[in-house]
C-alpha cells in the first residue's frame, strides 16, 4: 500500500471477513496485489455462524474445486476437522460428498494463520459506512472512524450483516450474529449507488451445553476409517483428534410445543418477510409442513475439541425462549439440556445476483463487486467459492487479462455462478449436485486436473510435476498405464478390461498394481467404470458449446418473435442473454425456443 | 430456412373437383395483388374482412372467373401480414391462372405450415396449438380430426401432461436421495427399479398406443393381392371410382406399385395395387413382383383376388403360398361374366364386378367394419413425427436407467438418464421446466437439518 494525504491506496479493498471475504483477500493478495481486509472484528474472521461443519454432497465438491484454484478453504478445513465422513459413499463417485465437523474455534484461527502469511494482505479493522463513486467508478471506501482506503476495485462480501434484523420470539433487535452489530450506513450508500435490495431470512438452533446432555440416550454416528481431506495435499491429516458425532430425534410431544407456540412465531406473525430457504427450514416449518412426520432427525454436533458447546443441528428456531427450553427437553438426551445461546433468525438484505454481470460486478458502478450471503446464496462453501472467483475477476482486471470463466460442464462454481447470474434467486441459494447438467464429469477426484491450471497460471499454486495438477495426474497416467498391461494372475484380460465389468472385484484387480493411495485407487476406479458415461456426457457438452456459442445480437427484438411463449419472452427480456448458450442456461428456455432465435439471428445477419 | 419476407400462397380448399376453390396470399405484395388481379366497384382493402364480389383477371387483363375477395390488412389476419383471399369457381384451369399470375406477381406457393409458422412468429398463435392445428388441417379424415381435436387439448395432451408429471416425481424423489443424502430416508437399489418401472411401463403404453393410433392419421395399409390378371387393377379403380391403374385383358399389365388413399366410412385406408403373383418372372415383372410380396406382407391387410368366373386353379394357390399370411377377404372377382353360378360362394369369398359395382357396398362395409375393429380400443393417441421422435427418446433413456438399475448398482446413471427423460418430454411439450423438481423436493421431503 501507499498512504498519502489523501489516503491510503490499495489495488483492492475487500468489505467483511467471512467466508467469502477471507478467500478474496487470500487469493487477490496470492496473485500479488495490495489487498485491503475490512472486518469490524479481526477475531471474528470466517467465523461459522450456523453449524461447525463444512462440505457435503455438492458442498464437499465445491470445497475440492476451491482446492485446486488455489484457495484455503479446503487446507484450514483439513486442519481443524474433527471427524470426516464421505456422504452418498455407496452411489456413483460423482455424487459422493465429502463433509467434515469443524473445531470452531480452530477453523477461524487456522484462516487468520493463512491469512498473516500474505504479506500483501493488510486486515483492517472497522467498519465500511461508503462508498467513494466517481464517473460511474469506484474511487475508494471510506470508513467509519474518518479513514479513507483509495482504490478502484472494492468487494462487499458483508454476509448476513447488510440491515440485519434477529429474532426471538416475538423481539427483535438490530445484528448480523450474536453480539455482532449491522451494517445499515453501509447498506443505504450502496442504494445511492443504484443498489436495490430484497429481504432473505436464515436461522440458526440454540447451543448446548455439552455436560448437559445425556449421551447415553443418543446414537453415535463415527467418522470413516480412513478419512479423505478436502486437499489431497494435506498433510499431516487428520492434524486433529477425530470425535464421535450423536443422533437424537424429535417427539411427538416437541412438535406439541411447537404447535401450541406458533402464536409467538415471528415466522409465522409475519414479522419476518424476508423468504428463508426450503433446504434448511426451522423446526416450526417442519412441525407444520410435514405434520405426518412423527420425529425429525437431531444431529448433536460438538463445536470443537475442547468447546462445552453442542450444535444441535435440525431444529434451528426462532420461537421465544420459554419454548426453545420446552421443546429442546422434550428430545431424547437432551431432557436436562441447558440452553448456552438460543436459536434466532436473521433477516436481512441481499442484492439480485441479476444485477452482476460475469465477474459478480454490479452492472451500475464500475470496480463494485458482491460476493457471498448478500448476493443470495447459503452457505460456507458457496460464499467462499464466490469471493475466489470475484477475486480471480478482480484480479483479471487488474492485470487486464482475460475474465475468469468457468463452464457449467467444467465445475460447481460454473454451474453456480451461472445460475446465480442468470436466473436470480427466489430463496437463499444452495447447490445441489443435481443442478449441474453433466455430473459425472464433475466428480471430486477430477477437481485437478479440472482446475489447476487457472491457479497455476496466476502463480496461485505450484506448476508443473511439483504442483497439484502435475504430480496426481502424472501418477494417475502410470497407473493407468499398468492397468491396461497387467493381467490378473497374467492371464486373461488387461486389469482395465475386468474394472469395467459390472460384476468386477475391485479389491482384488486393484490389488494387482503396487498402489498405497486409496484416494488415487478410487480416481482410477471411477474413471474406468464410468467411462463411457462419461464421454457422452462431455462430447454432449461440447456440441452444446460449439453449436451455442452464436452471440445474440443486441438489436435483435425478442418481443417481436413471439413464436416463443409469454414466458420465455419474458425471462430472455429480463436475463438479455448475450449468447444462444447463455439463453439455453435459463430454465425453461427450450431446444425450441432456441431454434426460433436461431432463425432470427440467421435473418438479421443476412439483412 | 425459407426467408421469412416474402409474399405466399397456398391454396385453402383441397385440390379436387369441387364447387368452390379458395387461395390465400399472405405477405406485403398482397395489396399489389390484389389490385392487379381483382377488378371491382368497391376496394377489398377498404371494407375488410368483408366478401367482395367482383372479377378474377389473367396478366393480360382478361376476366377469367367471377369470384369473391376478402382482404385482411395487418396485423388482424391469420398471419399479422397483410393478408387477401380469392374464393373462386371450383375449376382446375382457373386455379392453374390464378397460380402463374401469382407467381409472375413475386409470389411463392408456401411451404407446408408456412402460414401457421408466420402465425406463430408474429405472436398469433402459440407453437404448440399451431402444431396442433398443422395436424388439424392436415387431418383427411373425420376421424382423424377429432383425433387431432382431442390431442390438442383432451386425452393425448392430458396423457403427456401425466407422463411429465410421473417422470419429476420419479425425478424428485431419486435427487433428494442423492442431495440430501442424510435427511431422506435410502432404500436398496430395488426400491429405485421398482420406482421407475410404472413409468417406464407409461412411456412404452404411450408409444404402442400413439403406433397403433398410426392408421388414424396415415390410413390402415391395404394390399390387394392375387394371381395376375384376377382384376386386381379394375378392383382398384372402382374402389377410387376413376381409371387410375392400367387395365388391359393381359395379365402382368400391372409391374409398378400403386397406391391412394380413400375414405371408407370415415376411415382412412390407403388401397395398393400391384404386380402380379406368380413364381415363373418374366425380366421386367420380376422386382415389381418382388415389390408386391413385401408390400402384401407388412400391409395392415390383404384382400385376395380370383377370377370368379374361372373359379380358383393351379395359379391362385401359387399366389396364395407366396403371400405367406392370412388374407382378410377371398374375393371372387367378374361376377358380371359368371352371374349366379359363381365359385365364390363355396370359398365363402365375396363376390363382386368392378364393371357394374355389385357386391362393392359389401366390401365397403366389411373393410369399415375390419377397420372400426383394428383402431386403438383406449381412445386414440395421435403423436406427429416430432412428438413421437421426443417419446422414443424418453423410452430410450429410461430403458438404460433400468440397465443402470438392474445390472450395476448405480443409482447416480439412472439419476442421469431420468434427467434426459424429463429434457425430452419439455421438448415434447415444448414447455418450460424450471424449478417445479426443487417444488417437488421440498413440498415432498423434509429436507434441512
Amino acid at each position: 500500500m501507499r498512504t498519502g494525504n489523501k489516503g491510503t491506496k490499495y489495488d483492492a479493498v475487500v468489505i467483511g471477513g467471512g467466508h467469502a471475504g477471507a478467500e478474496a483477500a487470500y487469493i487477490l493478495s496470492g496473485m500479488g496485489f495490495d489487498t485491503a481486509l475490512v472486518t469490524h472484528d479481526g477475531d471474528a474472521i470466517s467465523r461459522m455462524s450456523c453449524n461447525p461443519s463444512i462440505g457435503g454432497v455438492g458442498k464437499g465438491h465445491l470445497v475440492r474445486e476451491i482446492d485446486a484454484l488455489g484457495g484455503l478453504m479446503a487446507k484450514a478445513a483439513d486442519r481443524t476437522g474433527i471427524q470426516f465422513r464421505i456422504l452418498n459413499g455407496s452411489k456413483g463417485a460423482a455424487v459422493q460428498g465429502l463433509r467434515c465437523q469443524s473445531d470452531r474455534e480452530e477453523y477461524s484461527r487456522e484462516v487468520r494463520r493463512i491469512l498473516a502469511g500474505r504479506p500483501l494482505l493488510e486486515i483492517l479493522q472497522g467498519e465500511a459506512v461508503e462508498l467513494e463513486v466517481s464517473a460511474g467508478r469506484v474511487r475508494g471506501v471510506r470508513l467509519e472512524d474518518g479513514r479513507i482506503l483509495r482504490t478502484g476495485m472494492a468487494l462487499i462480501t458483508s454476509g448476513t450483516f447488510l440491515r440485519a434484523k434477529m429474532f426471538v420470539g416475538l423481539e427483535e433487535t438490530y445484528g448480523g450474529r450474536i453480539g455482532e452489530p449491522s451494517s445499515n450506513l453501509l447498506a443505504d450508500n450502496l442504494e445511492k449507488q443504484g443498489v436495490v435490495f430484497g429481504r432473505l431470512k436464515t436461522g440458526t438452533p440454540a447451543r448446548l451445553a455439552r455436560r448437559s446432555i445425556n449421551w447415553d440416550a443418543a446414537e453415535t454416528q463415527l467418522g470413516d476409517e480412513v478419512p479423505e481431506p478436502f486437499s489431497l495435499f494435506s498433510r499431516p491429516f487428520p492434524a486433529l483428534p477425530q470425535v464421535a458425532c450423536h443422533i437424537t430425534h424429535t417427539t411427538k410431544e416437541t412438535a406439541e410445543i411447537v404447535r401450541s407456540f406458533l402464536g409467538e412465531s415471528p415466522l409465522y406473525k409475519g414479522l419476518i418477510r424476508g423468504i428463508g430457504p426450503r433446504y434448511c427450514p426451522s423446526l416450526e416449518d417442519k412441525v407444520v409442513k410435514f405434520p405426518h412426520h412423527e420425529r425429525h432427525q437431531v444431529f448433536l454436533e460438538p463445536q470443537g475439541l475442547d468447546s462445552d458447546e453442542i450444535y444441535p443441528n435440525g431444529i434451528s428456531t426462532s420461537l421465544p425462549r420459554k419454548a426453545q427450553d420446552a421443546f429442546i427437553r422434550s428430545i431424547p438426551a437432551l431432557e436436562e439440556a441447558k440452553v448456552l445461546t438460543y436459536g434466532y433468525a436473521v433477516e436481512y438484505d441481499f442484492i439480485q445476483p441479476t444485477s452482476l454481470d460475469m465477474d459478480l460486478c454490479f452492472k451500475g458502478v464500475e470496480g463494485l463487486h458482491f460476493a457471498g450471503q448478500i448476493i443470495g446464496t447459503t452457505g460456507y462453501e458457496e460464499a467462499a467459492g464466490l469471493g475466489l472467483y470475484a477475486a480471480f475477476n478482480i484480479g483479471a482486471k487488474l492485470g487486464k487479462k482475460d475474465p475468469f470463466r468457468l463452464g457449467r460442464h467444467e465445475s460447481y462454481l460454473g454451474v453456480m455462478v451461472s445460475d446465480l447470474v442468470a436466473n436470480g434467486v427466489l430463496e437463499p441459494y444452495r447447490l445441489f449436485t443435481s443442478r449441474a447438467e453433466y455430473r459425472l464429469l464433475l466428480d471430486r477426484h477430477s477437481a485437478y486436473r479440472r482446475l489447476s491450471g487457472c491457479a497455476e497460471e496466476r502463480g496461485l499454486i505450484p506448476e508443473g510435476e511439483s504442483g497439484f495438477r502435475g504430480s496426481r495426474e502424472k501418477a494417475f497416467d502410470r497407473h493407468l498405464a499398468d492397468l491396461k498391461t497387467k493381467k490378473l494372475g497374467g492371464k486373461g484380460s488387461s486389469l482395465y478390461t475386468l474394472l469395467k465389468r459390472s460384476d468386477a472385484d475391485i479389491p482384488n484387480i486393484m490389488s494387482e498394481i503396487s498402489l498405497e493411495d486409496p484416494f488415487m485407487r478410487a480416481y482410477l476406479v471411477s474413471e474406468i467404470k464410468d467411462e463411457g458415461y462419461r464421454e457422452r456426457q462431455r462430447e454432449e457438452a461440447e456440441k452444446l458449446a460449439g453449436s451455442l456459442g452464436t452471440r445474440i445480437p443486441a438489436k435483435l427484438d425478442i418481443k417481436s418473435l413471439p413464436g416463443l411463449s409469454r414466458e420465455i419472452v419474458e425471462r430472455l427480456i429480463s436475463k438479455k442473454p448475450a449468447t444462444l448458450l447463455e439463453a439455453s442456461r435459463i430454465p425453461g428456455v427450450t431446444p425450441s425456443a432456441l431454434t426460433i432465435l436461431r432463425v432470427e439471428i440467421e435473418r438479421l445477419r443476412r439483412k | 430456412m425459407p426467408d421469412l419476407e416474402g409474399t405466399i400462397f397456398g391454396e385453402m380448399t383441397y385440390p379436387g373437383r369441387s364447387a368452390l376453390r379458395a387461395v390465400r396470399v399472405s405477405g406485403p405484395l398482397s395489396r399489389k395483388i390484389t389490385k392487379k388481379l381483382f377488378f371491382s366497384k368497391s376496394d377489398p382493402w377498404k371494407n375488410p374482412r368483408t366478401a367482395v364480389s367482383g372479377l378474377l383477371r389473367n396478366l393480360e387483363g382478361k376476366p377469367v372467373d367471377s369470384i369473391l375477395a376478402l382482404a385482411f390488412p395487418s396485423p388482424n389476419s391469420y398471419t399479422g401480414e397483410d393478408c387477401a383471399e380469392f374464393q373462386c369457381h371450383g375449376s382446375e384451369g382457373v386455379i392453374r391462372g390464378l397460380r402463374s399470375s401469382l407467381f409472375a406477381l413475386g409470389a411463392r406457393e408456401a411451404l407446408p405450415g408456412e402460414f401457421s409458422y408466420r402465425a406463430v412468429l408474429a405472436g398469433k398463435m402459440a407453437a404448440e396449438e399451431a402444431e396442433s392445428l398443422g395436424d388439424l388441417v392436415r387431418a383427411e379424415t373425420e376421424l382423424e380430426a377429432c383425433a387431432v381435436g382431442i390431442s390438442g387439448s383432451g386425452s393425448s395432451r392430458s396423457r403427456i401432461l401425466a407422463l411429465k408429471e410421473a417422470i419429476l416425481q420419479l425425478r424428485a424423489k431419486w435427487e433428494a436421495r442423492i442431495d440430501f443424502p442424510e435427511e431422506v430416508p435410502q432404500p436398496g437399489i430395488k426400491t429405485w427399479k421398482k420406482e421407475l418401472l410404472p413409468v417406464l411401463k407409461s412411456v412404452r403404453d404411450a408409444l404402442s398406443l400413439s403406433r397403433r393410433s398410426r392408421p388414424v392419421r396415415e390410413g390402415f395399409r391395404v394390399a390387394i393381392f392375387g394371381a395376375p390378371n384376377s382384376g386386381k387393377s379394375s378392383l382398384f379403380n372402382c374402389l377410387l371410382g376413376r381409371e387410375r391403374a392400367i387395365v388391359t385383358p393381359h395379365p402382368g399389365t400391372t409391374r409398378d406399385m400403386i397406391e391412394e388413399k380413400l375414405d371408407i366410412d370415415g376411415i382412412p385406408m390407403v388401397f395398393m395395387d400391384m404386380a402380379g403373383a406368380r413364381r415363373k418372372k418374366p425380366g421386367i415383372e420380376k422386382e415389381g413382383i418382388l415389390r408386391a410380396l413385401e408390400s402384401a406382407k407388412r400391409a395392415d391387410a390383404v384382400l385376395f383376388l380370383f377370377d370368379g368366373s374361372r373359379g380358383w386353379d393351379a395359379a391362385d394357390d401359387e399366389a396364395l403360398r407366396m403371400l405367406d399370411r392370412k388374407p382378410l377377404l377371398f374375393i371372387a372377382s367378374k361376377k358380371d361374366l359368371y352371374g349366379k353360378k359363381g365359385h365364390g360362394a363355396a370359398l365363402k369369398a365375396l363376390e363382386i364386378s368392378n364393371r357394374t359395382g355389385e357386391g362393392m357396398d359389401g366390401l365397403i362395409k366389411r373393410l369399415s367394419e375390419w377397420g372400426k375393429r383394428n383402431l386403438p380400443k383406449k381412445g386414440i393417441f395421435l403423436m406427429n413425427g416430432r412428438q413421437e421422435e421426443c417419446l422414443l427418446g424418453i423410452e430410450a433413456a429410461l430403458a438404460e436407467a433400468e440397465k443402470a438399475v438392474t445390472s450395476g448398482e448405480n443409482e447416480l446413471l439412472a439419476a442421469e438418464k431420468a434427467r434426459e427423460a424429463q429434457r425430452e418430454i419439455d421438448e415434447l411439450l415444448l414447455s418450460a421446466s424450471g424449478e417445479e423438481l426443487y417444488d417437488l423436493i421440498f413440498s415432498g421431503f423434509c429436507i434441512g437439518k
